[in-house]
């Protein structure tokens, strides 16, 4: 299908674009601070961040504000503003195992070595709107903050925690490790064209920037039985790891480490039925990963199901890899979705024509039907 | 503290009071020759991180960051830092020559960097001393492992 390029309509474009702005601001009494957009809305920051595969609090903020919160196109905002900016350094391989951790569980076990920690979490809280909110005022929140850092002890030592599969691993329960650790050169979905079947470093790095509610709803259906996945949480962990590049110049330590930062990371590991692994030797439990920028849980849940779906073979939904990872990204599929208000008038002419020419000849509505269906 | 280990060094001026580097790489600036090899500017750094299935890496997504490279007195120095802060990047920079040279500014420094390293130790202790209020001790209300039965 060719596509007919349309003109005209500058001036209603300035005047719609200047209409928005109105609309974004006309009841506005003040206008909104990118920084408390930033600390106060950090879980809608996060979701911006991951979808939009760029780490960038800030900048997430003002797409969001720009978007009056919707996060979609937040997330394609960001994705675009990424495009002008050079690539200067790869990260050496950053270890999730050595967060720092603000929250800690397990739904597998009770007693996990270190403890679980529910950390900054409404898992337990009563779903109900707390209108104290409406009034919230700057007295209110310096009163708690101030209390809430005088209760603040210090702790004698930054535990590190081991890792809750390593159990499991450590009885032969769950599959190994595997046997080479030398590093191999993961695929970069940016910069090379995917092909399928896609490598496990491709199909994770699609998962990491893939959209929280789609991946929720096909995760949804694995375990609601169009799937062969529904796992036990060995263990979720949210916290901070250390961003490290090497050192660029040759004279002075080069390739040496030096440190630029933290990122918040939620970082899963499911553990599956051992029913699913038919082809070893013994019994075990397979594992399942999710790991994604911020505080997102539910993403990174559904990552660790969808990438156990997609090693596993069969005829559900989400184990055809092309299926999950051609549609779970927020840019492609807002974007296409949307293309569909742009003008499409020479498309749509052409089946008013071809509906009407069928309406001329008797008998063939049928056949053309089919054929129009097949066209889609 | 080894502050020639550019890891430890880094990580202070990173985490630490932007507004003392600021300062030193002024003071740097006035007294020695400090020439720009790249400009500060923004770019991004692809994240590697570690599949925990698989133990090899993957690309989980890009993060802004800011960075700078200077020579004073002739000494290559580099700044590098997450987020939109050139000018800190900048200063990161001239105070990361200053080592490379072994001016003599920099013995002056060291007992503000050991300082800096303490504080940013304690906050995040006190961080984790808050999260670690949050332990919980699950218990199950009868065998859940099937034995009773």
């Amino acid at each position: 299908m060719g596509y007919v390029t349309v003109t005209g309509g500058k001036e209603a474009i300035v005047s719609a674009n200047r209409l928005i702005r109105f609309y974004r601001l006309k009841d506005a009494a003040v206008p909104l601070d990118v920084k408390e957009i930033q600390s106060q809305m950090r879980l809608m920051i996060d979701r911006v961040m991951g979808e939009g595969g760029l780490y960038a609090p800030e900048y997430a903020a003002i797409a969001l504000k720009q978007a009056e919160g919707d996060i979609a196109e937040a997330a394609f905002l960001l994705r675009a503003y990424r495009s002008t900016l050079p690539r200067s350094h790869y990260s050496l391989t950053v270890e999730p195992a050595q967060m720092r951790l603000i929250r800690r569980i397990s739904s597998a076990f009770k007693d996990i070595p270190g403890g679980q920690m529910l950390g900054p979490t409404y898992d337990y809280t009563h779903r109900l709107i707390d209108f104290a909110l409406t009034n919230e005022n700057e007295d209110d929140i310096a009163a708690f903050i101030k209390d809430f850092r005088q209760e603040m002890d210090d702790a004698e030592q930054m535990p590190t925690f081991s890792k809750v599969i390593d159990v499991l691993r450590s009885e032969d329960l769950m599959d190994g490790m595997p046997e080479s650790h030398a590093e191999a050169t993961p695929f970069d979905v940016t910069m090379e064209s995917l092909s399928f079947p896609a490598p496990r470093s491709a199909r994770l790095q699609l998962l990491a920037r893939g959209e929280t509610g789609a991946m929720v709803a096909l995760a949804y259906s694995s375990m609601r039985g169009y799937g062969a996945v529904h796992p036990t949480i060995g263990e979720l962990r949210v916290g901070f790891v250390s961003v490290y590049i090497p050192y660029p110049f040759s004279d002075q330590a080069e390739g040496m480490p030096i440190y630029i930062g933290e990122i918040l990371l939620t970082e899963v590991e499911i553990i599956n039925s051992f029913a699913e692994n038919k082809t070893a030797d013994k019994a075990r439990f397979s594992m399942g990963y999710g790991l994604c920028f911020g505080h997102n849980e539910p993403k990174a849940i559904a990552m660790a199901i969808l990438e156990s779906s997609l090693e596993t073979q069969g005829t559900a939904p989400v184990q055809d890899q092309e299926f999950v990872l051609m549609h779970i990204d927020s840019v492609e599929a807002n974007g296409f979705v949307s293309h569909l208000k742009l003008p499409h008038y020479v498309t749509f002419q052409s089946s008013l024509d071809r509906i009407r020419q069928t309406r001329n000849q008797p008998g063939k509505e049928e056949i053309d039907v089919i054929a129009d269906r097949r066209e889609v | 503290m080894d502050y020639k280990d550019k890891a430890i060094l880094t990580r202070i001026l990173v985490e630490g009071d932007k507004s003392i580097w600021g300062n030193w790489s002024e003071d740097v600036s006035r007294c020695h020759e400090v020439t720009e090899v790249k400009p500060a500017s923004r770019s991004l750094v692809m994240v590697k991180v570690r599949d925990s299935v698989s133990q090899q890496p993957f690309y989980m997504g890009e993060a802004l960051m800011s960075e700078c490279a200077v020579k004073v007195d002739g000494v290559a120095g580099f700044g590098a830092i997450m987020g939109d802060c050139p000018e800190h990047a900048r200063s990161l920079a001239v105070i990361d020559a200053a080592f490379n040279a072994c001016l003599p500014e920099v013995e002056r420094w060291l007992p503000v960097l050991a300082e800096q390293e303490k504080l940013i130790e304690k906050r995040q202790r006190q961080d984790y001393a808050a999260v670690s209020k949050t332990k919980v001790d699950f218990s199950t209300m009868e065998d859940y492992d099937g034995k009773d039965r």
